[in-house]
């Protein structure tokens, strides 16, 4: 299931003295079964992109396609609903979205939304619990009760409850401990390799975008301003440091090399690359 | 949501944003107070006449004022149609049981209407001219006296600032839990009344745990800070009187004058 943007604008408060540029003109195409990252500084639309992913915003000009829907300024607000089972979206500090009285039935709530029967959305509920890496003795506790790790991880589930075929994820490590991070970027990718969702990752760890994505979009005052590989985007690493973005810890290191005369050929992006790049070095100095 | 004016301060630089927030309060109560003495056409046509005249001055689209009045349109609307229907006196021009049409109720509940009219307008001007610091600090200051009977004014105020600090950050999560709940397939805008307000438990229920934590969080910060409520505190921001206000005072005399004449 793809998602193409065709020259989308939107505009916060359209119509009233005080509207604002959210988007504008935008186009690109997020392939099926694909780990896209987005990035951006805070305010450049990333949000505002996302939430145009599942139609909970409508193009102000221009149009979204998702699967066969084509969202555009005039579509109706009805009948959105099924392509909010498809899209699924975990939002910044997803733990705020519990209510339940206990961590079963808030991530039940989503399927039982879209007709589960109670019993069906429980059972889903537990297979979910035990997907995000929580214990199943979790599963009668209330959701208030958890650290801000584990709620976070228990939003999460309740969004994977709707079986999405699109993932978008915002900032869905942001606050957590080392290990937390690790584990549930570990469990994204287990998701997109092993069950085929298509998984779009908001952030701003470049480290992130290194390791897991396949294609990058960088977004600057509503405006898409680069798009490539991660090998292509860190490639030109002087417009990323520009355009204050940052680089993964690996590039920098090899860019330091580069500085202090070592041949750095390609530059590396993930840590495995640095160390072969370093163990070439040392072979080399000791012929 | 976001339609609710409360709150909603529009900068500018004209001669209503430079008055002082003590004297702004006081005048709008003032004219909110002296509206009831309006009984005529030449009254009315008087107090509508300055309405239109300060909303002018203070260069505000008119569209912010008629999102003012929109949420309270059905309260207007049944208000007047009690005045229009319950009303006796004058020609009786059609009677069905309790209710009547006459003349007196026509006249009293165009008077009505005008008048709630100018209480929105001129309620929404304040709040649309001076930034809710400001407000929170004018009712300080005019509550001060009230200290001497041992009312705790500075606390009053601090809370009706961070009230006041925390609507819009409240609108803001409110639109992120609706959000949030949205992509989980709640439809806010379906079926009947009961479904609706069912819709918004998964809303208010993370909001109200929020706000909880938020208001804990804010209240050790502010201990970490030295707060205590029992010492004067000094302020940033020191009210000055200014000319403008003098003006201002002497023109709601003058209009009292005009009103008193007019009224018959």
């Amino acid at each position: 299931m793809a998602i193409t943007f065709k020259n989308v604008d939107y505009f916060y408060d359209l119509g009233t003295p005080i509207a604002t540029a959210g988007l504008k003109n935008i186009s690109l195409t997020i392939p099926d079964n694909s780990y896209t990252a987005i990035i951006g500084h805070t305010g450049s639309g990333k949000s505002t992109l996302l939430q145009h992913l599942n139609a909970l915003l409508k193009p102000s000009h221009g149009e979204v396609q998702i699967d066969s829907r084509v969202i555009t300024a005039e579509t109706n607000n009805k009948n959105l609903k099924s392509l909010r089972k498809k899209v699924g979206i975990v939002f910044q500090f997803a733990e705020h979205q519990l209510f339940e009285e206990t961590v079963g039935k808030d991530i039940a709530f989503g399927p039982m939304n879209f007709g589960a029967t109670q019993a069906e959305a429980l059972e889903i509920a537990r297979e979910m619990l035990t997907t995000v890496g929580l214990d199943e003795k979790y599963f009668d506790v209330s959701p208030f009760d958890l650290s801000g790790g584990q709620m976070r991880r228990v939003a999460i589930a309740g969004v994977l409850a709707l079986k999405p075929d699109i993932l978008v994820l915002d900032e869905p490590t942001a606050g957590l401990d080392p290990k937390s991070r690790q584990a549930m970027m570990d469990l994204f990718l287990e998701l997109h390799e092993k069950r085929g969702l298509s998984i779009i990752l908001v952030t701003h760890q470049m480290d992130d975008v290194a390791d897991f994505a396949e294609h990058v979009f960088i977004l600057e005052q509503g405006q898409l301003i680069k798009s490539g590989t991660p090998q292509e985007i860190f490639n030109d690493y002087q417009f990323m440091l520009d355009h204050g973005l940052g680089l993964p810890k690996a590039t920098q290191f090899a860019l330091k090399m580069r500085q202090q005369g070592f041949k750095v050929p390609t530059l590396p992006l993930k840590e495995a690359e640095l160390v072969d790049l370093i163990t070439k070095q040392l072979t080399e100095t000791e012929q | 949501m976001d339609k609710l004016i409360l709150g909603r301060f529009v900068p500018g630089d004209t001669w209503i944003h430079h008055m002082d927030p003590r004297s702004k309060i006081l005048i709008s109560f003032y004219f909110i107070a002296i509206i009831f003495l309006a009984n005529n056409v030449a009254s009315y046509a008087l107090m509508i006449a300055f309405t239109l005249g300060v909303i002018f001055l203070s260069g505000v689209d008119q569209k912010f004022f008629f999102r003012g009045v929109r949420p309270l349109f059905f309260l207007i609307l049944i208000t007047v149609l009690f005045q229009l229907f319950l009303t006796r006196g004058g020609h009786v021009y059609w009677q069905f049981g309790p209710f009547a049409l006459s003349q007196y109720g026509i006249i009293s509940s165009i008077y009505v209407f005008l008048r709630f009219m100018m209480i929105i307008l001129m309620s929404t001007l304040l709040t649309l001219t001076t930034a809710p610091l400001m407000i929170a600090d004018g009712i300080e200051a005019l509550l001060n006296p009230l200290k001497k009977l041992h009312l705790p004014i500075d606390q009053l105020a601090l809370m009706i600032s961070l009230a006041l600090r925390f609507v819009p950050t409240l609108m803001d999560e409110t639109m992120a839990i609706m959000n949030a709940q949205r992509a989980r397939g709640v439809d806010f805008g379906d079926g009947g009344l009961m479904k609706r307000v069912k819709a918004m438990v998964p809303v208010l229920i993370p909001l109200f745990v929020n706000t909880f934590s938020r208001a804990g969080d804010l209240a050790i910060a502010m201990e970490s800070r030295g707060y205590n409520g029992e010492t004067e505190r000094t302020r940033y921001r020191v009210l000055q009187w200014h000319a403008v206000d003098t003006i201002a005072i002497i023109v709601m005399v003058v209009l009292t004058a005009a009103l008193i004449f007019a009224r018959n």
